[in-house]
C-alpha cells in the first residue's frame, strides 16, 4: 500500500488565449522509506507538481492522497494543520527568519501546531545535532554559511516528523561540496526518520543519490533509469 | 520611450501607492496652508474689527479739557479740511465712565459717548439706535446689556469725572467732589455690539461697554454748555487711510485746527485800579492784563508759550501760593492763611518801601511784607520770617507742611480801604491804594477766594478755623486775596514748583494799543510758531489700530509650530509611503540599473515621479488647508477661546498664503521624496532584482554594549536633573523636569534599541509553551532594530512631548499675585491712602472694619493699551502703573509673600533682596527704569525685551525711553509697564490719585472687603476682583496654547500611527518569503494575522508607554510640589487621547495584517 498516491494529476493555467497545460495525467506512488528525484528542464512544471503534492497549490484535476487522506478535501484550517503534521519543506531559498536563532527557526512549525514544548526543543536540538550544527544553536542565520542555513531548513522540515519531505531545488544555491553534503544529509535523515522524500532538482548528481528518478517533460512524468 | 513616458506609465501603473503618497503630501500641505490661513484670519479679523468699530472715523481729537464746539465747526468749514474730509463730528467722550444698574450692577471703564444723531452717520455697517436718547435718556450697547440682563426701560446711573479741575494732587485741589452723577437715565434702546455699537479708541478685541447720551444732556450735567472735549474725523471715502494723501491730509487737519485762547483753559482780564483823589485827577495804581488758567496753575508747556508770547510786552510770570502761617522767628504768634506771591520786583512790578523807594530785586532768601503783615508780626527789615506752607504735591491726598525762612528786605505799604469788599463791589478807598493792594495777584480757588469771610471757607486742604482770628477776617474783608508777602520768582520755584507747573498767572502791563484780543492773538501765534498743540492732538486712531492689527503674535508661525507634529507625521508618512512604493518596485528599479541606467538617473526619474505626485497632492492639500484653518478657527472660538479672550475670529484667506502653502507643501514633500530615494542608493542591484529594497546589514546583530552605558548615563542624568528641579521654581523648574524626563526618555530608547540590536541571544526556551506566537511576534519586531527603534522613538517622543507639556501649565500662585488676594481698579482716582485708618474711616465709614488686618496699596495708573497676552493687537502705548514707595517698602519685609522674578538688574544686596528698589533708581540718560511681566516683555512688546533692554513708546506726544530692570514671572501685573511713582509723576504730571489697587484681605474677609470697597467707593467706580481669577485669565492664554499644542500633537500622533502602519506594511512586504514559509509549515491565516497585529501593537504600545512613562516622571514631581496647574481632567483627556491613538494605530495596522494574509505563498517562496 503506497503512502503517497498521485493519480491522474493535471494542472492548467488560464491565459489570454488557450489554457496553458503544465501537468498532464501525472500519477505517482511512493511508500514510506522511498525517495524519488524529479528532473526536468526549467518550466517543465517540476515545482508546480511539488507544490501541489505539498498542498501549497491545487490541481486542475486528479487527486493526491497522503497516508490515505485527500488533503484537498480539507478546509483551509484543516489543511494548514495537515501540512504542519505531515509535510516538511526544503526550498532552494532557505527562508530562515533572520531575527531568530537556529534553534528557534527549527522550532517554528511547532509554534504553528501549538506544541512548542520542551520535548520539541529536545527534538530540535537532536535534529540540529544530526545536521551537524550542535555548536550553532543560538546563532542567527546571518552568522551561518549558505550550506549551514540549508541544513537548518532541513532540520526545520523534519521537526514535526512529517510523513512526506519535499525538497525544491535544495542545492540550487549551493556550491558543489555543500550540495553533495545536503543531498546526502537529506537521504540519511529520510532513512532515519522513515519519511517519503520527493526532491525536485536540476542536479543529476543529487538525483543519482535517490532510489528513483523521474523526469517531467512537456507535462508528462516518466520514470528514468 | 523616453524618461517622461516612463514616468507617465509608472504613475498610472502604480496609482494606488501614488494616491496614498499624494494624500500624505496633502496632509502636510493642508497643515502648512491652514496655519498660514489662521494667521490671515487673525489679522483679517482684527482688521475687520477695527474697520467695524471705527466706522468711517479715521482720526480723533481727544483733549483733557472742554472747549467750544465752534472750534470744531470752524475746522469743518475750512476749505483745506473739506477737500480731504467728509465729516468732523464734535462729541463728548469719557472712556472711564461708570454705569450702575438699578440693582447695583456696575460697569466701570465704560466708554461714555455724548453725541448728536450725526455721530451714527459715521457708522459703516448700519448700526443706529431706533430711538435717539433725549434728556434723561440713554442708549447702551448689547455687551453691557448682556452683562446685566438690562432691558429697554430700565433706569441707570452714570458717573463721570468732573472736567477742567485743579489737579487733585495739588493740596489746593478739591479731592472729594470730583465726580458728577447722572441719576435715573432711562434706557431707550440697546444697540448691537457691532459697528459704532462697539466703538472704542483702544485696540483690543474685547467688546467694550458703551453708553450713548445726548450731547446736550452731558453738557448740561457738566455745566459745559456749548462745549465738547473731542471730535471724530472722517476722511473722504476714496482716500486710503494709510496712503500718502491721508498722511498729508492729517498734517493739514492738525495745522488747520485753531483752538481759541479760551479753549486752552486760559482767561485774560485787564486789571485796573485807579484812584480818584477827589480833585478830578484820576491816577492809575496798576493797569495790567492777567492771564490765568482755569486749573489755577498754568501747565509748564502753556507757561513756556505764554512766557515767549508775552516777553515783548514785559509779561511777568508770577506764582501766588498759600502760606499756612507767617511767623517772625524768635517770637510767638502767627499770621494764618496768607497769600504769598513769587514775582520778580523791577520796572514792571515796582513795589515801594515804606519810604517810597523802589525795593528792587529780591534775593532768594529775602521777603517783602506788606505793612499790615509787618504790623501784625511786628516785623522790621532784617528780621527773619518763617513761611509755613503745604508741599506743592500731595501723596495719597495728605497735605504735608513745609517751611522756609526769609529775611525781611523791606516793608511795602498797604492802604486800608474806607469800605471793605462785599459780594457786589470792590473795596472803596479814600486814600490812594498801593501797588500791593492787588487781590488779583491770587488765582481763583473754588470755595476760598469766592467767599466773603474766612469763616465761610470750604477749603480742600486741612484748615484750622481756630487759627483764624478777628484780625485775619478783617484783612479778608478789606483786602480779600491780596498777598501779604512777596518773594522772588526763584524762591517761589524752589518752594512751590510742582509737576503741575510754576506759574499761576502772567502779569502784562497795559500800554497804549495793547488789548486783550491782541495778547490772545499773540499767544495763539506763538503756539502756532512753536508748533505746540497744548493737548489738542489728533490721534490717527484708525491708522494706529490697523497697524496694531498686525497683532502681537504671528499666529501663522504659532500654528505652524503648534502643528509641528502633524507636519512631521505627514512628511514621515510621505517618506514611508514613497519608500513603500520603491520597495514594491525594487525589481523594476533593479532592472533599470541592470539595463544600464545610472543610479543618479534612476533616482531622478523616481524623484520626478514623486514630485509630480507631490504637486498634485499639494493642490488637494491647499483645499484641505482651508478646512484645517476653519477647524482651527472653530477651535479658537470654542475650546481654545482662552487663547484669544473673545470668540471674534472669522475666516479670511489670501492668495499669498494659499500660494506659499502650496509651494512649501510641494517643496518639502519633494525633498522628503528625494531623501527617501536617496536611502536606497546603497542597495545592490542584485538585492533589488531579488525584490529587496533594504540594506542587508539591517539584519546583522550587535551587542552594542556602549549603548547600555550611554543609556545608564542618561538615566543618571535624568535623576540629577529631576532632583535639581525640585529646588527651582516656575519655568526653570518645568524646564528641568522636562529636561530630566527627556534624558530618561532618550535613555529608555537607547535601552530598547540596544535590546533590539542584541536580538535577545539567550532566548532558547522563549519560543516554547503558551504565548509562543506572541513571543515570535515580538522577536519579529527586533528583525530590523533601527527601524523598530525609530518607530518606537517617534511615537515615544510625540507622546512624551504631549504629556510633558502638562508640566508647563501654570497655576495662579501666591507669588503671581505678590501675596495679594484682590485686585482693585477704580474708574475715578482715589486720593487717600487706604492703608491709613483715617482714610478708611473717611472713605469707608463703618465699613473700615472689614479692612482690619489687611493692606491696600494704591498704584498710579496711566491708561493705555492692554499689553497682556489677552490682547491680540500690538500695543503701542502700554498701560503704565506707578509703584509707590510704600509698596516697595512693603517688600523689604522678608516675611511677606512677594512676586517671583525671572530676572533683575539688581547689583546691591538691598536690590537683590527687594528688586522693586530698582524702580527708585534714576539713570543719568533720563531713561526710566521699568519692571515688566516676562510674558508681556517676551510676547506682547516688540522687539522682545530682556533685562537691560530699552523700550520706547510715545505718551501724550512725548517719546519715553524705558529700561527693563526686572522681569516678573507669571504675575497679575502682566500687561503694564511698572515704573516708580516719582518717574510716573514726571512722565504724567496731569494724572493725580490712584486707580489700581493691590489688596490683601485678612483671612476669610475677602468677600467682606470686596463688598465694602465696591459699595462705599461706588462713586469712584471701584471694582475688586480676586487676584487668582485675574491671574487665571492671564495664564489661560499660555495654558490654552499648551492645550492646543497637545491637541494638535495628538492629531500628529494619530497621523503618525498611519506611518507606523506603513512601516509595518513595508516590513510585511519585505518578509513575504518568510511569511509564505510560515504558511507552508502550517501557520493558519489567523495565526499569521495575530502575529503581525501583535507586532504592530507592540511597537505602538512600546512607543507610547516609553514616552508616557518618561513624561510622567517629568510631570509627577511638578504636580507633587503643586506648582503645575495640572487640571483633574488632564488624566482623563490624556487617557482618551492615547486610547484613540492606540485604537487608530491598531485599525491602521490591519492594513499590514491584510497584506500578510494576501501574501502569495508560491510566488514568495520562489522569490519571484
Amino acid at each position: 500500500m503506497a503512502d503517497l498516491v498521485v493519480s491522474k494529476l493535471a494542472k492548467e493555467f488560464v491565459t489570454r488565449d488557450e489554457p496553458l497545460v503544465v501537468l498532464r495525467d501525472i500519477s505517482l506512488q511512493l511508500a514510506v522509506g522511498e525517495n524519488v528525484a524529479i528532473l526536468g528542464p526549467s518550466g517543465s512544471g517540476k515545482s508546480t507538481l511539488l507544490h501541489i503534492i505539498g498542498t501549497l497549490d491545487t490541481p486542475s484535476s486528479g487527486s493526491v492522497t497522503l497516508l490515505g487522506q485527500d488533503p484537498f478535501q480539507l478546509t483551509e484550517r484543516q489543511l494548514a494543520v495537515f501540512r504542519n503534521q505531515h509535510i516538511g519543506f526544503v526550498f532552494q531559498d532557505h527562508h530562515l527568519l533572520p531575527q531568530l536563532t537556529v534553534l528557534e527557526n527549527v522550532l517554528i512549525p511547532t509554534i504553528a501546531a501549538g506544541n512548542a514544548t520542551s520535548e520539541a526543543v529536545a527534538r530540535a536540538e537532536d535534529l540540529i545535532d544530526r545536521v551537524g550544527l550542535a555548536e550553532r544553536l543560538d546563532h542567527r542565520p546571518a552568522e551561518l554559511s549558505g550550506g549551514e542555513r540549508q541544513r537548518v531548513a532541513v532540520a526545520r522540515a523534519l521537526i514535526q516528523r512529517p510523513a512526506l519531505l519535499l525538497a525544491d531545488e535544495p542545492t540550487g544555491s549551493l556550491d558543489r561540496t555543500n550540495a553533495q553534503a545536503i543531498g546526502k544529509l537529506l537521504l540519511d535523515l529520510q532513512q532515519q526518520e522513515k519519511t517519503l522524500l520527493v526532491v525536485v532538482t536540476h542536479s543529476l548528481e543529487l538525483a543519482n543519490l535517490m532510489s528513483r528518478r523521474m523526469e517531467l517533460d512537456d507535462g508528462v512524468l516518466q520514470e528514468v533509469d | 520611450m523616453n524618461g517622461w513616458r516612463l514616468i507617465h506609465r509608472s504613475l498610472t501603473h502604480h496609482w494606488r501607492i501614488h494616491v496614498a503618497v499624494a494624500l500624505g503630501v496633502a496632509a502636510a500641505t493642508a497643515v502648512l496652508t491652514g496655519a498660514l490661513l489662521v494667521g490671515d484670519s487673525v489679522r483679517g479679523s482684527l482688521h475687520r474689527l477695527t474697520m467695524d468699530r471705527l466706522g468711517t472715523i479715521d482720526e480723533v481729537l481727544v483733549t483733557d479739557r472742554f472747549f467750544a464746539r465752534q472750534t470744531i465747526d470752524r475746522l469743518a468749514e475750512s476749505s483745506d479740511v473739506r477737500s480731504s474730509y467728509d465729516a468732523i463730528v464734535p462729541v463728548i467722550l469719557f472712556p472711564l465712565g461708570t454705569v450702575e444698574g438699578a440693582d447695583g450692577a456696575r460697569a466701570t471703564e465704560s466708554l461714555v459717548v455724548g453725541c448728536e444723531p450725526e455721530f451714527w452717520d459715521l457708522d459703516a455697517v448700519g448700526v443706529r439706535p431706533q430711538r435717539m436718547p433725549g434728556p434723561d435718556e440713554i442708549v447702551i450697547n448689547q455687551t453691557l446689556a448682556d452683562e446685566w440682563g438690562a432691558a429697554v426701560g430700565d433706569l441707570v446711573t452714570l458717573r463721570l469725572p468732573k472736567p477742567n479741575q485743579v489737579p487733585a494732587d495739588s493740596p489746593l485741589a478739591n479731592k472729594d467732589d470730583r465726580t458728577r452723577s447722572l441719576v435715573g437715565l432711562k434706557i431707550v434702546d440697546i444697540v448691537p455690539a457691532e459697528g459704532l455699537g462697539q466703538f472704542s479708541l483702544r485696540p483690543s478685541q474685547k467688546l467694550p461697554h458703551n453708553v450713548y447720551v445726548a450731547l446736550e444732556t452731558l453738557q448740561d450735567a457738566l455745566d459745559e454748555d456749548g462745549r465738547v472735549n473731542a471730535a471724530l474725523v472722517s476722511l473722504q471715502d476714496e482716500m486710503d487711510v494709510r496712503g500718502p494723501r491721508a498722511l498729508a491730509a492729517s498734517e493739514t487737519l492738525a495745522s488747520s485746527l485753531r483752538p481759541t485762547f479760551e479753549d486752552f483753559g486760559l482767561a485774560i482780564e485787564r486789571i485796573t485800579r485807579r484812584f480818584d483823589a477827589g480833585s478830578g485827577a484820576s491816577s492809575t495804581i496798576y493797569d495790567y492784563y492777567s492771564v490765568s488758567s482755569d486749573r489755577m496753575i498754568l501747565s509748564p508747556a502753556t507757561a513756556a508759550v505764554a512766557e515767549e508770547a508775552f516777553r515783548a510786552y514785559h509779561g511777568q510770570p508770577l506764582f501766588t501760593y498759600l502760606a499756612n502761617s507767617i511767623t517772625k522767628v524768635g517770637t510767638s504768634g502767627e499770621t494764618a492763611y496768607s497769600m504769598v506771591t513769587a514775582i520778580d520786583l523791577g520796572e514792571s512790578f515796582n513795589l515801594l518801601s515804606m519810604s517810597g523807594e523802589p525795593i528792587g530785586p529780591l534775593a532768594d532768601d529775602e521777603i517783602v511784607l506788606n505793612s499790615w503783615t509787618a504790623n501784625d508780626r511786628d516785623a522790621q527789615p532784617g528780621d527773619t520770617i518763617r513761611l509755613t506752607y503745604f508741599a506743592p504735591e500731595t501723596t495719597h491726598g495728605s497735605a504735608r507742611e513745609e517751611s522756609a525762612e526769609f529775611t525781611v528786605k523791606a516793608i511795602t505799604p498797604l492802604t486800608e480801604p474806607d469800605r471793605p469788599y462785599n459780594r457786589r463791589r470792590e473795596a472803596i478807598y479814600t486814600e490812594r491804594p498801593m501797588l500791593a493792594n492787588d487781590p488779583d495777584l491770587t488765582p481763583a480757588v473754588e470755595g476760598v477766594t469766592d467767599q466773603d469771610s474766612i469763616a465761610n471757607w470750604d477749603p480742600p486742604f486741612p484748615f484750622d478755623y481756630d487759627r483764624v482770628l478777628g484780625k485775619d477776617d478783617d484783612y479778608w474783608k478789606n483786602y480779600r486775596t491780596t498777598p501779604k508777602a512777596f518773594v522772588s520768582s526763584a524762591a517761589g520755584r524752589r518752594l512751590w514748583t510742582s509737576r503741575f507747573g510754576e506759574v499761576t498767572s502772567f502779569r502784562i502791563p497795559h500800554r497804549e494799543g495793547l488789548t486783550a484780543e491782541s495778547l490772545k492773538q499773540t499767544f495763539l501765534e506763538t503756539v502756532a510758531a512753536r508748533q505746540e498743540t497744548l493737548g489738542f492732538d489728533f490721534i490717527p486712531v484708525k491708522r494706529r489700530q490697523l497697524a496694531a492689527s498686525s497683532g502681537t503674535t504671528p499666529f501663522d508661525a504659532l500654528f505652524l509650530s503648534l502643528s509641528f507634529f502633524i507636519i512631521a507625521a505627514a512628511l514621515l508618512l510621505v517618506a514611508l509611503l514613497f519608500r513603500l512604493g520603491i520597495e514594491q518596485r525594487a525589481t523594476e528599479i533593479g532592472l533599470l540599473l541592470a539595463a544600464g541606467y545610472q543610479r543618479r538617473r534612476t533616482a531622478r526619474l523616481l524623484v520626478a515621479e514623486g514630485s509630480i505626485v507631490a504637486t498634485a497632492g499639494a493642490c488637494l492639500g491647499v483645499i484641505a488647508g482651508v478646512g484645517y484653518a476653519w477647524l482651527m478657527l472653530a477651535g479658537l472660538r470654542t475650546w481654545w477661546v482662552g487663547a484669544i479672550t473673545t470668540p471674534f475670529l472669522q475666516f479670511y484667506l489670501t492668495g499669498r498664503s494659499l500660494l506659499i502653502g502650496y509651494i512649501l507643501g510641494v517643496v518639502i514633500s519633494a525633498l522628503t521624496i528625494w531623501w527617501s530615494v536617496r536611502q536606497t542608493r546603497h542597495i545592490t542591484v542584485r538585492r533589488l532584482l531579488a525584490g529587496q529594497a533594504s540594506d542587508a546589514n539591517a539584519y546583522v546583530y550587535r551587542t552594542g554594549r556602549w549603548l547600555f552605558w550611554a543609556a545608564g548615563i542618561l538615566v543618571v542624568l535624568s535623576v540629577v536633573l529631576l532632583v535639581v528641579a525640585t529646588g527651582q521654581a516656575g519655568m526653570a523648574q518645568a524646564g528641568a523636569f522636562v529636561g530630566g524626563g527627556a534624558a530618561l526618555l532618550t535613555g529608555l530608547l537607547l535601552l530598547i534599541w540596544a535590546r533590539l540590536r542584541s536580538g535577545g541571544r539567550s532566548t532558547q526556551a522563549r519560543l516554547t509553551g503558551r504565548g509562543a506566537l506572541a513571543r515570535l511576534a515580538l522577536r519579529n519586531a527586533a528583525r530590523n532594530p533601527s527601524r523598530s527603534a525609530t518607530t518606537i522613538g517617534l511615537m515615544a517622543t510625540a507622546s512624551f512631548l504631549i504629556v510633558a507639556m502638562s508640566s508647563f501649565r501654570v497655576a495662579p500662585s501666591e507669588t503671581g499675585a505678590g501675596g495679594f488676594d484682590l485686585i482693585g481698579k477704580s474708574a475715578q482716582p482715589i486720593y487717600q491712602d487706604l492703608n491709613t485708618n483715617a482714610a478708611r474711616l473717611d472713605l469707608l465709614a463703618d465699613g473700615a472694619e472689614a479692612l482690619e488686618g489687611g493692606d491696600v496699596f494704591g498704584l498710579r495708573l496711566r491708561p493705555g493699551d492692554d499689553a497682556s497676552c489677552n490682547n491680540l493687537y500690538q500695543p503701542s502705548q502700554p498701560q503704565v502703573l506707578g509703584i509707590t514707595d510704600a509698596l516697595i517698602d512693603h517688600f523689604d519685609d522678608r516675611q511677606v509673600p512677594r512676586f517671583s522674578w525671572t530676572g533683575t538688574a539688581a547689583k546691591t544686596m538691598a536690590e537683590r533682596t527687594n528688586p522693586w528698589r530698582l524702580l527708585q533708581d534714576e539713570f543719568a540718560d533720563g531713561v526710566v527704569p521699568v519692571v515688566i511681566d516676562m510674558n508681556t516683555a517676551m510676547y506682547s512688546l516688540k522687539p522682545p525685551l530682556t533685562v537691560g533692554s530699552e523700550y520706547r513708546a510715545t505718551y501724550d506726544g512725548r517719546d519715553v525711553r524705558f529700561r527693563v530692570v526686572g522681569l516678573l514671572e507669571n504675575s497679575v501685573l502682566q500687561g503694564s509697564l511698572l515704573v516708580g511713582e516719582a518717574a510716573f509723576e514726571r512722565l504724567f504730571p496731569d494724572i493725580s490719585g490712584y486707580r489700581y489697587f493691590l489688596i490683601r484681605s485678612a483671612a476669610g474677609k475677602q468677600d467682606a472687603v470686596t463688598a465694602v470697597l465696591e459699595e462705599r467707593l461706588g462713586d469712584q467706580g471701584f471694582d475688586a476682583v480676586p487676584a487668582a481669577r485675574v491671574l487665571e485669565q492671564l495664564l489661560a492664554v499660555q495654558n490654552t496654547y499648551l492645550s492646543t499644542f497637545q491637541s494638535l500633537g495628538a492629531l500628529g500622533l494619530l497621523l503618525g500611527t498611519f506611518g507606523l502602519a506603513a512601516i509595518q506594511l513595508r516590513s510585511v512586504i519585505e518578509r513575504r518569503g518568510e511569511l509564505a514559509l510560515l504558511r507552508a509549515t502550517g501557520f493558519t491565516r489567523g495565526a499569521l494575522a495575530n502575529m503581525v497585529l501583535i507586532e504592530n501593537v507592540f511597537l505602538l504600545m512600546a512607543g507610547l508607554a516609553t514616552g508616557v512613562v518618561a513624561a510622567l516622571v517629568a510631570v509627577l514631581p511638578h504636580r507633587l510640589t503643586g506648582t503645575a496647574a495640572i487640571p483633574p481632567s488632564l488624566l482623563r483627556d490624556l487617557t482618551i487621547m492615547l486610547t484613540v491613538v492606540v485604537t487608530v494605530g491598531i485599525v491602521s495596522g490591519l492594513a499590514s495584517v491584510r497584506a500578510a494574509l494576501r501574501t502569495p505563498v508560491l510566488t514568495a517562496l520562489r522569490g519571484d
